[in-house]
């Protein structure tokens, strides 16, 4: 099938310039030169979402124990995927080169990473979040609103860092005219 | 004598949005325009909204810059052009989590908030899934699921197992399962408050983007009217099929008594009129003694 009959989108349309996948070559069409920015940005977006996840997750396992929607077995399936995607990421980080230029951007990563694991312990012991007025719950709701407002200060949805995947979302589409202006 | 009013009221709009986003496979057919809305439901000093919109705040910008969404207005303005404040609304039914709809619910502080049960858990589940398969998270803002915390601590937020008739008297939820979302609402208002209505408005949420989900045309089939699914469904496009028809059936397969509030040309069917930032009031129908807004 040709690319041209094959795509959903237009081949013109300049969705395929979002490196939704920051792989090196999307991220030199977005126009970032520096090739140590380059490995970095490439090596930080799948943790950037894996800590965006754990965070839907633990914010949904404290909505799903106030609506009484969740089954014992979920739970437990969350909590594994919590520790196994946190403890990766948390080891990843570790492990690529770290330009000068991202130094405060990846530290406030790993901080977050941090502060996700200590929620983390604290999830592992429900019982006292179950109240909604339970002062332990507020305490574990604002420490990871403080977590979504970090990960929007790291965000750079250019990059594919994005707090939302808007790529595929519907009603999201970038149009032809923006493209040609830029 | 009808009990509500009915208002569709576009918050922002993509002027060139690809036809195929609209409509499933429809390959290389031109652009669009996608105006952003949500529905609201008026009745005599009781208000309720379909879906809230998004908040410009944490990524209104990246939306102007890399989608082409123009004129975001907030609530408080766009409700204004009908006489309501987001104070007075007191229900919000949201038909599905993707971020334009479920985005903003700090704006409205005295409502409560409906969702199906099975909506949340399933992003939720999907979270949990490994990067490789992130493309089902599309359009799902990890900070929606926490404000949605806050509405539950705030016991704003009810969850619901499936449909619910008379939510408020003459309004239903009906829910289809694995469709656009894995459990997307539509909203149907039995306007006469008769359990065999005559006067039935259908609120589609996403389940029909515009008018060509409803009576599309197909040029390789050589048929114009049928059912076309929208362009993104997480689950089917079998199940947006089979919604469409149970959504037709409710209004006596009168097309447009279905509302999209992704179309454009509402305009060509209600009464409307466009405010000073270029956005449309579409008034779907008048209550009782209501006076018109447009
Ligand atoms: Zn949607």
């Amino acid at each position: 099938m040709s690319r041209r009959e094959g795509a959903i989108h237009d081949p013109a349309c300049s969705i395929w310039d979002v490196p939704a996948d920051s792989q090196p070559e999307a991220l030199l069409a977005a126009g970032v030169r520096d090739e140590d920015m380059v490995a970095y940005l490439s090596a930080v977006r799948p943790l950037y979402d894996a800590l965006k996840r754990c965070l839907g997750q633990m914010g949904g396992v404290l909505l799903l124990l106030q609506a009484r929607g969740l089954e014992r077995g979920r739970g437990d399936v969350l909590m594994t995927s919590i520790r196994t995607q946190l403890d990766e990421a948390g080891e990843r980080l570790r492990c690529f080169p770290v330009p000068p230029k991202a130094g405060r951007h990846h530290a406030m990563l790993t901080g977050l990473a941090k502060a996700l694991c200590e929620i983390r312990g604290r999830l592992e012991r429900t019982v006292d979040l179950i109240d909604p007025s339970s002062v332990a719950l507020g305490a574990v709701v604002d420490a990871l609103f403080g977590i979504h407002r970090g990960l929007l200060a790291t965000a750079d949805p250019g990059v594919g860092l994005s707090p939302v995947d808007f790529t595929a979302a519907c009603c999201t589409c970038r149009p032809r005219t923006k493209a040609h202006a830029a | 004598m009808s009990l509500y009013s009915i208002y569709v009221l576009e918050y922002g709009f993509v002027p060139e949005y690809h036809k195929s986003g609209v409509v499933y496979g429809a390959h290389n057919q031109g652009y669009v325009k996608l105006p952003y809305c949500y529905a609201v439901i008026k009745g005599d000093n009781w208000a309720a909204m379909v879906d809230v919109g998004y908040n410009d705040r944490d990524y209104g910008r990246y939306l102007g810059d890399l989608f082409d969404v123009r004129n975001w207005r907030p609530p408080h303005d766009v409700l204004a052009e009908i006489g309501l404040t987001p104070e007075d609304i007191k229900a919000v039914f949201i038909t599905h989590a993707h971020f334009d709809h479920f985005g903003n619910v700090e704006a409205f502080p005295n409502a409560t908030f409906y969702i199906q049960k099975k909506e949340l858990q399933e992003w939720v589940w999907a979270m949990s899934l490994p990067d490789r398969m992130r493309w089902i998270l599309s359009g799902i803002d990890t900070g929606d699921i926490l404000r949605g915390v806050q509405l539950a601590r705030d016991k704003r937020l009810v969850v619901l197992d499936g449909p619910m008739e008379n939510v408020v008297p003459g309004i239903d939820l009906h829910v289809a399962y694995d469709s656009h979302t894995f459990a997307c609402m539509w909203v149907t208002v039995r306007n006469d408050g008769q359990a065999e209505s005559g006067d039935v408005w259908v609120l589609a949420g996403d389940l029909v983007y515009q008018f060509d989900n409803l009576q599309g045309a197909s040029e390789q089939l050589k048929i114009d009217d049928l059912y076309l699914p929208v362009g993104l469904a997480t689950g089917s496009q079998f199940n947006l099929i089979m919604a469409t028809e149970a959504m037709m059936k409710q209004v006596g397969y009168e097309a447009r008594r279905v509302i999209p509030v992704h179309e454009a040309r509402l305009e060509h069917t209600f009464p409307s009129r466009l405010t000073k930032h270029d956005l449309r009031v579409s008034e779907i129908c008048l209550g009782g003694d209501a006076t018109s807004a447009v």
